[in-house]
């Protein structure tokens, strides 16, 4: 998603950039002094088939009418949102003839444009946060080899250990673990000492930095010397299979995280499942 | 859809029905020229659209705004007066549309679609 702000005054226009930047951080902020760029930019998205789905405009701007700017705007990206920014008054009911979604006096702040917001369908604070979340989320593939997925790309963790540390997490089903049964899981044959609980807690550490990177640590929960995966979060097959999702069910054909060897106790489990629902 | 026309001065709210009435679809339009009766219908019942004048006795087109808006932050608000006085203040008070008198038909219409979409 696109946002614009034209203004000629310098200053106010990167004031109002980092309040958009803030507010909608995953999505495309340009500002511009200039109207002709503006509308360029503007033409260009179009042609690239992104899309325009706000433009802030000042309207002291010399040049061009800012009415007129609006005009331009319309013409481009018919749906595109427009609102006002001015410290005049005396252009409201002209901005309520161009349908513009908003009119804001300066001097702008975080809150007066949140205000506009809450009232553009789609755009509120909680639907905005709902649509981050749903970009995020995390996607967890046990039948075969155990992948993980954020939004449609594979999630690379450093070590392949933090990776099978992520995948007993889901095996345990949200039921807590500590550092020695991690270890022992991850190094099966290895005596329980300190250095290999100073390699266990570094390979923790390693999953939950991988996950934070995306945004994503909040589908675990850590304490001292317990750590668990936050179901509800996640969203995977073997979950949907013990809910009864039937594509899910139809989807085990008998292997489950198969890179593990201690995931076998499962998978003998899943068999049977799928045995007794014949 | 639910259409209130709220205007203490006859004729406009009668113009105002006239343009909604040949806009064609299908809607229930209620016409109110005491405001205060206007707000107590707006509690009482479900207002998918406002058309309403500014400057009334008793109950202002602000306040039947704020009425309805606190009820359903999504219904369309349309003033529609002599002056454009109320336009700045209409912004704030998250007004969707506003038309001066004496009201063009399309301009109405325009505003019915956008409802209707």
């Amino acid at each position: 998603m696109n946002l614009i702000v034209v203004d000629d005054e310098k200053l106010a226009m990167q004031h109002l950039m980092r309040i958009l930047e803030k507010m909608f951080p995953q999505d495309c902020v340009k500002g511009f002094t200039d109207q002709e760029e503006a509308l360029s930019y503007a033409n260009e998205l179009k042609e690239n088939g992104g899309s325009l789905e706000f433009a802030f405009l000042d309207i002291e701007m010399y040049g061009m009418s800012v009415i007129e700017l609006a005009r331009q705007f319309k013409e481009i990206t018919p749906a595109v949102k427009i609102l006002f920014v001015t410290g005049h008054d005396n252009y409201a009911l002209e901005a309520f003839r161009l349908h513009a979604r908003g009119y804001i006096l300066k001097p702008v702040t975080k809150e007066l444009i949140e205000e506009e917001l809450q009232n553009i369908e789609g755009f509120s604070k909680e639907e905005r946060e709902l649509r981050m979340q749903e970009k995020k989320q995390i996607v967890v593939k046990t039948f075969g080899n155990f992948d993980v997925y954020v939004g449609d790309e594979p999630l690379q963790f450093p070590r392949s250990k933090a990776k099978e540390l992520f995948a007993f997490l889901v095996d345990k089903k949200g039921t807590g673990v500590n550092t020695a049964e991690i270890s022992s899981v991850l190094w099966e044959d290895k005596a329980y000492d300190r250095n290999l609980r100073s390699q266990t807690q570094t390979v923790i550490s390693q999953m939950i930095r991988t996950l934070k990177a995306e945004g994503l640590e909040d589908c675990i929960v850590k304490k001292w010397n317990y750590l668990a995966l936050e179901p509800a979060k996640i969203d995977c097959d073997y979950y949907k299979f013990l809910a009864g999702d039937v594509s899910a069910i139809n989807s085990y054909t008998g292997e489950y995280m198969s890179n593990y060897s201690w995931a076998e106790f499962t998978t003998a489990f899943l068999d049977e499942s799928l045995y007794n629902r014949k | 859809m639910v259409i209130l026309v709220v205007d203490s001065d006859s004729d406009s709210a009668a113009n105002l029905k006239r343009c909604i009435k040949s806009w064609g679809k299908d809607v229930e339009l209620k016409v109110f020229s005491d405001s205060s009766l206007a707000l107590e219908y707006i509690k009482k019942h479900e207002v998918n659209m406002l058309f309403t004048e500014v400057n009334m006795h008793a109950v202002s087109g602000f306040a039947l705004t704020k009425c309805l808006k606190e009820k359903t932050p999504n219904a369309y608000v349309v003033f529609v007066t002599q002056s454009e006085e109320y336009a700045m203040h209409a912004w704030e008070a998250h007004v969707n549309g506003y038309l001066l008198k004496p009201v063009d038909s399309k301009r109405v219409q325009a505003k019915l679609d956008c409802v209707s979409k």
